[in-house]
């Protein structure tokens, strides 16, 4: 396929992010003083020394946070591609194919509405 | 109890103009470290609060960790208990850092100065460098501003703000 | 209200039980004028037994305290409830010769942090303490603080009134 604007375009934008995020640091580095020596390198932990590991086991709770993140956010990030080459396809294989994965995540939006989460609790009265 | 040690080395690109446009972006974004230790806390919290307002003039973000700050406002009575603590978290801190000593309790030992202290480090400058002294006990909301105000005169090489008016009737 | 005066009731009726001359002092006192409504004298080893005792009833342990007397350390235990007023004080004189207590921490483990002040602060040494650490000094200090000079330190006779100090049962 031929070269034209859009690939320069996508290009650009990626190039852009780079810097962007790049940039700063190298900017950081060229421009602001550096502090060494005493306790620097030691990692943070409220002002004494770090004691214990630093693996911890995740609290399963920011799992559900995770899950219903996955469920709408990339949920819908990926249909934006498939609303618009949905009405060029032929067939009942791109419905199903739908079909599968919507379910899939709409399991895991079921899975937490049947747990309450979705649910507010009525106000507290004073 | 040992003081801080921490060298800072001057920047790889040290030119005059470069320096004072980065001193003025720096002195008007302060970002402070929570170092509320006893009362003085309380007017610390006072400034960052709707009345006296600190975000105003650039330092609203209140950092806890000391990665993320540039200036440690060192409010309240440092025990001999918490000096190591004190001085990990100034020398944790990236330059350029620099540290506010506010109430009497941070500048000399406030009212724990006497003969015969067995707990309290008298004046937080054997510990650490300090730039800004505010005295009190402890100082009105509108010290610290002050403090603020004196510490980007010292970064930037005048102050920003108006002087405060005499109220001569008084 | 009542519930609460027929808890305390059981309490001196068991403390009354403990063998005489490890309980003695046992008294009701004047809630007005003291704050309590009932003291009592320990010696060491029935300190455990009286503090379960309270437990048992649903007493809460308030504090532990020290003071610096001239018959030795007097260490102070308040006891609440937290459902009616009622306040009971146990105290347990210790030499200053040979500063050592039981530790309370295995029966209200609150006790904890109270015993180490009072370790901080006077020297007393609790035996079978889970973590018997300065909590409050630094590390190195090597003077007690609150050990008064012997001119200064005051007879227990006469700060207690008659009734808590009298020895053998009521």
């Amino acid at each position: 396929m031929q070269f034209d604007w859009l690939h320069a375009a996508i290009i650009l934008f990626l190039l852009a992010g780079v810097v962007f995020g790049i940039g700063p640091i190298i900017g950081s580095l060229l421009l602001a003083p550096k502090a060494t020596g005493g306790d620097l390198d030691l990692p943070y932990e409220c002002g004494v020394p770090p004691h214990g590991a630093a693996h911890v086991r995740f609290g399963i709770n920011y799992y559900f946070y995770a899950l219903l993140f996955l469920a709408f956010d990339v949920d819908v990030l990926y249909l934006f591609p498939v609303s618009a080459v949905y009405v060029g396809s032929r067939g009942w294989l791109a419905f199903w194919e739908l079909v599968v994965f919507v379910g899939v995540l709409a399991l895991a939006v079921i899975y937490f509405w049947r747990k309450g989460v979705f649910s507010w609790p009525r106000r507290i009265k004073p | 109890m040992r003081r801080a040690v921490s060298q800072i080395e001057p920047p790889l690109i040290d030119l005059g103009p470069v320096n004072q446009i980065l001193d003025l972006c720096r002195a008007m974004s302060l970002w402070p470290m929570t170092f509320g230790l006893a009362c003085c806390a309380i007017e610390m919290m006072a400034v960052g609060m709707a009345r006296f307002d600190i975000s105003r003039f650039g330092a609203e973000v209140f950092r806890p960790s000391p990665r993320q700050s540039d200036v440690m406002i060192v409010a309240g009575t440092v025990s001999k208990k918490m000096a190591p603590a004190v001085v990990r978290l100034y020398e944790q801190m990236p330059a350029p850092k620099w540290v506010i000593a506010l109430g009497n309790c941070a500048i000399s030992g406030g009212p724990f100065a006497f003969e015969g202290q067995y707990g309290i480090v008298e004046g937080v400058d054997q510990l650490v460098p300090v730039d800004v002294y505010v005295p009190g006990c402890p100082p009105r909301p509108e010290g610290l501003l002050e403090a603020i105000f004196a510490l980007q005169e010292k970064i930037t090489g005048r102050r920003w703000w108006p002087q405060p008016v005499e109220d001569k009737k008084a | 209200m009542s519930e609460g005066a027929d808890k305390l009731t059981a309490v001196l009726e068991g403390l009354a039980n403990l063998p005489g001359d490890q309980c003695w002092g046992l008294a009701r006192a004047d809630h007005h004028r003291q704050g309590i409504h009932a003291a009592c004298q320990l010696e060491a080893a029935a300190l455990l037994p009286a503090a379960r005792l309270l437990l048992d009833q649903g007493f809460f342990l308030e504090d532990v305290s020290g003071a610096d007397l001239s018959e030795g350390f007097l260490l102070c235990y308040h006891f609440d409830l937290f459902d009616a007023c009622q306040r009971v004080a146990l105290r347990l004189l210790v030499p200053r010769e040979r500063p050592t207590a039981p530790s309370l921490a295995g029966v209200y483990s609150g006790a904890d942090w109270h015993e180490r002040e009072i370790f901080d602060f006077y020297g007393v040494v609790f035996t079978d303490h889970p973590n018997l650490k300065p909590l409050l000094l630094p590390d190195d200090l090597d003077q007690r603080p609150l050990v008064k000079r012997p001119e200064e330190r005051r007879s227990l006779y006469a700060l207690l009134p008659q009734e808590q100090l009298v020895r053998g049962k009521p």
